[in-house]
């Protein structure tokens, strides 16, 4: 009985953790049932849904390829829920109602996330916020949400992301390059 | 006598291969056939023949090249419809055509009559995908059943029926296999000019 109590002591905060970072994970997910209206208006579409089973596979793929960089690939999207994209580009200036996409962003003031990048741009009424979401020291989520007079786009990913695993295989197997570090260098030299 | 008995056997080995490899197709392929209909009846696209299509699948059915199982490809010209309402009721098709168990990866669609549409479902081990793209007047509609495992060995060690594709390794083969007389030259070193 005392061990069984044990076990329950131990299992029970496990399990309560478990949901928890779940129920996080899922939190990192955007709702984009308000940017159905932009369909009709919008000259181009572009919806991009990756899912746990295509990265699961794509993750099998990697894996198994004899190359240390595709294997790399591999790991940092082992972790990952989804992968979800909305590209919206209008013919006119201003066809769109602002409301849609402030919608988005107001779902990014919720607890949890937090707001990394903040571009403002009078040119193009340009508007680019980049949120992130962490689950104890891991990154669960990240959301970008850009918007212009001509174009809205909203990226949504869920899961773990290794930022530093990232930056090793950018500019490797037509993964755009990141320069955190060079420029991170730049600025040291400039100071 | 012998001659019989081989020509018996080699007509049973065909007639199994028809028989069983049609009904597989054909139930494998009910949403496709579902879409290839859409295109057909909705819009009165006319069907494109593709020369040697049954032999393309014939063969890639037997030598599974990159863990592909089997594939089919329709190709439609013509098509009459309306621009204002062409991604909906493609939507609206894809849906119908597509159970619940297939999930939605990429969607495109712009005003000129460009349309792309690609779902993706797991079926045991192997994994099924179409593709429907529709280029104003024409389309085209495209299904295939391939193993990942099947993939990952393609991308490791490339080769059809024996045959490599790796470049590197061809030319690996052609070296060995070449005689001296026709190697290549050497690359000579220039010697640096000497300035006067």
């Amino acid at each position: 009985m005392k061990l069984f109590n044990h076990s329950l002591k131990i299992i029970l905060p496990a399990l309560v953790l478990l949901a928890a970072i779940t129920a996080n994970a899922q939190d990192a997910r955007l709702r984009f049932e308000r940017l159905n209206v932009l369909e009709n208006k919008a000259e181009e579409v572009v919806e991009v849904n990756i899912d746990g089973k295509l990265l699961d596979l794509a993750k099998r793929v990697m894996v198994k390829v004899n190359d240390p960089n595709a294997k790399k690939i591999g790991q940092a999207i082992s972790g990952l829920k989804g992968i979800y994209v909305r590209v919206y580009n209008f013919t006119n200036e201003n066809e769109y109602n602002i409301a849609d996409i402030d919608e988005i962003r107001s779902q990014l003031q919720s607890p949890g996330w937090e707001k990394l990048v903040n571009v403002r741009s009078k040119k193009d009424n340009q508007k680019i916020d980049v949120f992130t979401m962490f689950a104890g020291d891991v990154m669960s989520g990240v959301a970008v949400v850009v918007s212009e007079s001509k174009s809205i786009a909203v990226i949504n990913v869920i899961g773990p992301i290794d930022i530093d695993l990232l930056a090793e295989i950018s500019g490797k197997m037509n993964i755009p390059k990141i320069q955190i570090e060079k420029d991170f260098e730049a600025e040291k030299t400039k100071n | 006598m012998l001659m019989k008995s081989k020509l018996l056997a080699a007509s049973a080995f065909v007639f199994l291969v028809f028989t069983f490899a049609a009904p597989t197709a054909n139930a494998k392929g009910g949403e496709y056939q579902a879409v290839v209909k859409h295109l057909k009846t909705k819009y009165q696209a006319k069907k494109v023949k593709i020369p040697f299509m049954w032999l393309a699948r014939f063969a890639v059915s037997v030598a599974r090249p990159a863990g592909v199982k089997s594939f089919s490809v329709t190709i439609f010209e013509d098509l009459k419809f309306s621009r204002e309402t062409l991604d909906k009721e493609m939507q609206m098709a894809m849906k119908d055509s597509f159970g619940a168990d297939w999930t939605s990866i990429l969607r495109v669609r712009s005003r000129t009559g460009e349309q792309v549409y690609m779902y993706m479902r797991e079926a045991g081990r192997s994994v099924k995908i179409a593709v429907v793209t529709i280029n104003k007047t024409q389309a085209a509609v495209i299904r295939a059943t391939f193993s990942p495992e099947k993939l990952a060995d393609f991308i490791n060690n490339p080769k059809i029926f024996g045959i490599s594709l790796d470049n590197q390794e061809q030319q690996a083969n052609n070296k060995i296999s070449e005689p001296k007389e026709n190697a290549a030259p050497e690359k000579k070193i220039e010697e640096p000019k000497k300035d006067n």
